[in-house]
């Protein structure tokens, strides 16, 4: 083997090493941080009931169980393996909730994030029979939040799960493009997820009429 | 590695003060330097990517080809900062918030690449541990001194101007000419006592 040559497959031995042996270190390190755990805490009741109202208070709602916190067996698919395969979108199903009980029993929310200019953008997103009855942001550090429309979740409502939502159409130029875009992802990762399990969420057996909640017996 | 060698690297990040002196990693400092709680975070952040990449980099240096010294480099260096930045988003979620996209530029800062190309990659680990000490600790009073003065003015004129980066480039270059001006007149007295003492023992 002549000296280039040897010297090539060196150098490029060296570099698979060492990025093997990066790559291990922090698959390794990865194992030991947290991981999110979506949890139904009182800013986020409050949130829900601000944007797909349960009748009751913020407090009587999450302590009575109005709202609940969905599994990944509730939807029939782990959320992991859902993102994983929908890497395309940039954006994450975090969580589903659903209203079990209240004004808007059969109601569910999607808890989505997306990358924004500063950070993630986590939006939540209600539905109901199919459509979207309110939407707002649970969490943004965005440096040009202000910018956007006041009306961007206002006009979101009554958008279908099929539709696919284009904010920078609706709006034009904002000054906040990226935060823009953020939210244009999470809701429409959230309307794809909706309209894949939107059935399993809802559950027809819990409730007579698809959307209205079945009279206690 | 002797006494005045020493003091030399020790005192690196003073001399030659990678934001003052050699102004590097600029986008940083500027971005993230408008209140003093950021600064200070991205201050420490990326002092402990370099002390740690001069060290692997000082202890591997003689096992990486020339050919491919600098994407190795980058990998170590892109490995260390993927390391902060899962630590940041796991422990500190708040701070992940508003200085994260900052994170993973640490990778292409200037001052990390600069020590491990200058310094790490021809020298001895302890040697290189000190200069990523010294270097790390300039970066972090440099940017955190920053912070804290656009903070204040931040206070005193009300937001919109010091916060911003025009306002902060504004800071940096009145803080720059005064470190420079400072050093430059302690350099100055040294310089003359020097002289002094040579001419007393002549």
């Amino acid at each position: 083997m002549s000296r280039p040559v040897f010297n090539a497959l060196k150098a490029t031995a060296v570099l698979v090493i060492i990025t093997a042996v990066c790559v291990g270190a922090l698959a390794l390190c990865n194992m030991f941080f947290p991981k999110y755990v979506p949890t139904l805490d009182g800013a986020t009741a409050k949130l829900i009931n601000e944007i797909c109202p349960t009748g009751v208070s913020d407090d009587i709602a999450l302590s009575d169980g109005y709202i609940e916190l969905l599994g990944d067996d509730d939807y029939g698919v782990k959320l992991a393996d859902y993102n994983k395969a929908n890497k395309s979108a940039k954006a994450e199903i975090l969580a589903v909730y659903r209203q079990s009980k209240g004004d808007n029993a059969g109601a569910f929310i999607i808890e989505a994030k997306s990358s924004g200019r500063d950070g993630d953008v986590v939006v939540l997103t209600a539905y109901k029979n199919e459509n979207i009855v309110g939407a707002t942001v649970k969490k943004q550090g965005e440096s040009y939040w202000n910018k956007l429309p006041t009306d961007m979740f206002e006009s979101l409502v009554g958008e279908n799960v099929y539709s696919e939502i284009n904010l920078s159409a609706k709006f034009g130029k904002t000054g906040a493009t990226l935060s823009l875009t953020a939210v244009n992802r999470a809701v429409n990762i959230s309307n794809s997820f909706a309209k894949e399990h939107n059935r399993s969420i809802v559950k027809p057996d819990d409730f007579t009429v698809y959307g209205h909640a079945k009279e206690s017996e | 590695m002797n006494k005045e060698e020493f003091k030399k690297t020790a005192l690196g990040g003073l001399i030659n003060n990678p934001v003052f002196v050699l102004v590097l990693g600029m986008c940083p400092t500027i971005a993230k330097s408008d209140n003093i709680i950021n600064a200070l975070s991205l201050g420490l952040c990326t002092a402990f990517v370099l002390i740690f990449s001069n060290v692997i980099i000082s202890l591997l240096r003689k096992a990486i080809p020339d050919k491919v010294h600098l994407p190795a480099y980058i990998v170590i260096i892109a490995s260390l900062v993927t390391l902060v930045q899962m630590f940041v988003s796991s422990f500190l979620p708040d701070l992940n918030d508003s200085i994260g996209a900052f994170i993973s530029l640490i990778t292409v800062n200037c001052i990390i690449l600069g020590r491990a190309e200058a310094f790490a990659g021809k020298n001895k680990v302890l040697p290189s541990l000190i200069d990523g000490v010294s270097m790390g600790l300039g970066f972090i009073a440099a940017i955190t001194l920053l912070g804290a003065v656009r903070q204040l003015l931040t206070i005193i004129f009300g937001s919109g101007f010091f916060d911003k980066t025009m306002g902060g480039f504004i800071v940096l270059g009145l803080v720059m000419a005064v470190f420079n001006a400072i050093f430059a007149s302690v350099k100055e007295k040294q310089r003359k006592k020097t002289v002094l003492i040579e001419r007393e023992v002549a």
